[in-house]
């Protein structure tokens, strides 16, 4: 009850309530003078920005967004800004709804593109298709990003950056061990046999390790399911079926179960999330890993030199089949509890250096902090623009100019590895995956588990519990 | 008007005089209680109020919450993993009492038989429960690493390495090692205070007898401090009833939901899935366990004081 009481103290304390915002979503009285359309300065509107503000640490980050709130101001003098030290990447998600009640949550905040179900569905992203379409960039974005966040025609969030999920492996510990590189274009054996010949239990170091707990067990797995040719969830006259009982998530599974059971490739402590894994990878504890930012987790937190590690796409089943890969990115969301004008604002914001050369500029000097602290800037492997668009190859000009300092992606790893990006399931796939890792976690730990039959009933389960109720 | 004024200007009462007199002793006590009282009505009375009318509401922090009588509870009743949850909660329980309760009255004996160094050993009991929760989680997971010290231990004594946190059979039990290494500090200084509570000159009477260490425990401090045995008891029942920082952060609940209590269910259903409707049906049907059992404490304890 302690709980219990706790979760409603904060729901109490926070005014859980149904009170608009001053300002929120007010539309004038009939026949009052403010029912005629008024031109303003939108420029010279006074309103205040409540923007989600770098951790102490994170100091090129920081000097970053001070940098684009002078300019912002510069273009909008009379927007005030506050800074809020809640980031939904950062533990904060947690707190999102109470955040949201308390009326403290920023005028925007960061999210994933695995979130966008959750959140538009839970109405805490505000629909900001009127200002997508008053925007004279909307039509340049990337739309494989841009459209994760656009559900039933509304747009709910902008794009950042994004990525197909990809695997990292430590060639250092390759190298060491006197084992050649797989190719670019792998199977899932030869990812074994890779896994294999790394793999050294007895030092604390596994060939390969996928994240076994949480909801993101389940989405690393979806990935293999792509590969083994299913695809979760069919849609037929208007009705969702759950499709994962099948021949194909047998195959996937029953590779996992050899990963952890025949191969025994796995770390011991199995049972771990994205960040353990990325732990283990830069401790060299890892040979090979399944995680979409291995880069920066071996070169600027883990130190290790960009010769020492590799990323390669994800493997296909067999040769010359699809090696899907689910993408997913960075999105900024707008709070809906704020007024309009606070929305519109903090949108104009968002978007202040976007396929600007201010954009390009701010960037530069990110990458200049980073060569200050003898780190490397790793861009995002799929940017907003486009990258063969005239933007995209401005950008890459300015990266052009700090050889060493900015990743340089592997040319055969860039054409190979978007090929095959495949969206999340459309329906649930947070409580899809969430079935998904009970049933991993099973897998990993009986040998015997009859996982054709967890299939089944998980099947069953999802599809009574959550697609049958789709109106 | 005038009335009013007179009314207002009148000497108390005699009756209202008494009863002011009366309550005088006492004024001094309820105003040192009054900064309780609201702290405890704002921070604890009231949220457990407001839990009962979330429960039977669907909390929408954005479009206004809605009354829906029963419905969460229905969905409470209907999970799955409510289940598997109640059974995980009970299965700490039991492997709480019978691998940590025994723990710190053992200590505590021990602490109290002990005629130098006392001090330096109440001191390193207790230095467990200041470690940071975080630090105490990095670092037992280290101990319980597949290549940590603990397997490494089992190796020298030729023993197969255990998976402590990925095999079904020892995730609760590792977890539950690990809390009683935490707490069990704070409960031996418990254990001692009663046991030094226990009037001396019934040792020094047991000595002059001649009666050995066992039996002053068996027969002097045992029996006098069983009221704290009984009480600690409860205590730890409810406390590991609603345990789950050490699982959600040690195992997540897993494997595949092998240490999911059902105070986890309530954390994941109310901040992981924002269903904070459903969270607090949970949290008032935990609450009526909870109290039943707290009644049934207390009329046990009253029957032991009249006994």
């Amino acid at each position: 009850m302690a709980l219990a009481a706790c979760l409603s103290l904060i729901l109490v304390l926070t005014g859980c309530s149904t009170e608009e915002t001053p300002g929120a979503n007010q539309s004038p009285e009939p026949g009052t003078a403010s029912d005629k359309p008024v031109e303003t300065d939108k420029t010279q509107q006074k309103i205040t920005l409540t923007i989600p503000y770098p951790k102490p640490d994170k100091e090129a980050e920081r000097k970053a967004a001070d940098d684009k709130m002078k300019r912002f101001k510069e273009k909008y003098p009379n927007v005030e800004f506050k800074t809020s030290d809640w980031l939904y990447s950062e533990g904060g998600a947690a707190t999102l709804a109470v955040k949201m009640a308390a009326n403290e949550a920023p005028s925007y905040y960061n999210t994933y593109a695995t979130e966008a179900k959750v959140l538009t569905e839970k109405g805490y992203a505000a629909d900001i298709t009127e200002f997508m379409n008053k925007y004279e960039y909307a039509d340049q974005f990337n739309r494989s990003l841009f459209d994760i966040f656009k559900i039933d025609d509304k747009v709910y969030a902008v794009p950042t950056d994004g990525y197909v999920m990809s695997i990292g492996v430590n060639a250092k510990l390759f190298k060491e061990k006197n084992v050649p590189l797989p190719p670019l274009d792998w199977t899932w054996n030869e990812l074994l046999e890779a896994a294999k010949k790394v793999n050294d239990p007895a030092k604390g170091i596994a060939g390969f390790a996928v994240a076994a707990k949480t909801n993101a067990a389940g989405w690393n797995f979806t990935n293999f399911l792509y590969q083994s040719g299913e695809f979760v969830e069919a849609v037929q006259d208007g009705k969702a079926t759950a499709t994962f009982n099948s021949e194909a998530a047998a195959t996937a599974m029953k590779f996992y179960r050899n990963l952890r059971w025949d191969a025994n490739v796995l770390p011991g402590d199995w049972n771990l999330a994205n960040p353990d894994l990325s732990a283990l990878y830069k401790q060299g504890r890892l040979g090979i890993i399944l995680h979409a930012g291995s880069l920066n987790t071996a070169i600027n937190d883990g130190g290790m030199s960009p010769d020492d590690v590799r990323i390669y796409p994800l493997p296909s089943i067999e040769k010359g089949k699809p090696n899907y890969a689910i993408t997913g990115g960075n999105y900024f969301v707008i709070n809906p509890k704020i007024s309009k004008e606070e929305q519109e604002m903090a949108f104009n914001y968002i978007v202040f250096d976007f396929f600007q050369d201010s954009g390009i500029a701010a960037e530069e000097k990110t990458v200049q902090e980073r060569q200050a602290n003898n780190q490397m800037h790793i861009p995002s492997s799929i940017m907003y623009y486009e990258q063969n668009s005239e933007y995209g190859q401005k950008v890459q000009a300015m990266y052009d100019k700090y050889p060493g300092v900015v990743y340089k992606y592997d040319p055969a790893f860039l054409s190979s590895f978007s090929t095959n990006a495949m969206p999340e399931p459309p329906f649930y796939a947070q409580d899809f995956y969430a079935e998904m890792t009970n049933i991993i976690q099973e897998v990993f730990t009986d040998k015997n588990a009859d996982y054709r039959k967890l299939l089944a009933d998980a099947q069953q389960k999802f599809q009574a519990d959550f697609l049958d109720k789709i109106e | 008007m005038e009335a009013k004024v007179k009314q207002i200007g009148k000497p108390l009462t005699p009756s209202l005089h008494t009863a002011l007199r009366r309550w005088r002793p006492y004024l001094w006590g309820l105003l040192f209680l009054l900064p309780e009282i609201i702290i405890f009505s704002v921070f604890q009375w009231k949220p457990i109020v407001m839990s009962i009318y979330y429960s039977m509401t669907n909390v929408d922090v954005i479009h206004g919450n809605s009354f829906v009588g029963f419905e969460n509870y229905r969905r409470v009743f209907e999970d799955d993993a409510i289940l598997i949850a109640v059974k995980n909660t009970l299965y700490y329980v039991f492997l709480g009492l019978v691998i940590g309760f025994w723990v710190p009255s053992v200590a505590a004996l021990a602490l109290s038989e002990l005629r130098w160094f006392r001090g330096t050993a109440r001191l390193i009991v207790y230095l467990p429960n200041i470690v940071p929760a975080v630090v105490l989680y990095g670092m037992w997971k280290w101990l319980y690493d597949p290549i940590g010290p603990v397997n490494q231990f089992l190796g020298w004594l030729s023993i197969e390495p255990v998976r402590w946190l990925t095999d079904k059979m020892w995730a609760m039990a590792s977890i539950v090692f690990m809390s009683t290494w935490q707490h069990f500090g704070a409960t031996t200084l418990i254990y001692l205070a009663a046991i030094l509570g226990v009037p001396k000159d019934l040792y020094e009477a047991a000595e002059i007898d001649g009666a050995r260490v066992w039996h002053r425990i068996i027969y002097i401090t045992l029996p006098s401090i069983k009221m704290i045995f009984l009480l600690m008891f409860v205590m730890q029942f409810i406390s590991t009833s609603q345990s789950y920082e050490a699982h959600l952060a040690m195992t997540d609940g897993g494997p595949n939901n092998a240490t999911l209590t059902y105070m986890l269910h309530v954390v994941k259903n109310g901040f992981y899935k924002f269903d904070f409707g459903k969270a607090s049906a949970m949290g008032v049907l935990m609450f009526v366990v909870l109290t039943s059992l707290s009644v049934a404490l207390y009329r046990l304890q009253r029957k032991e004081d009249h006994a």
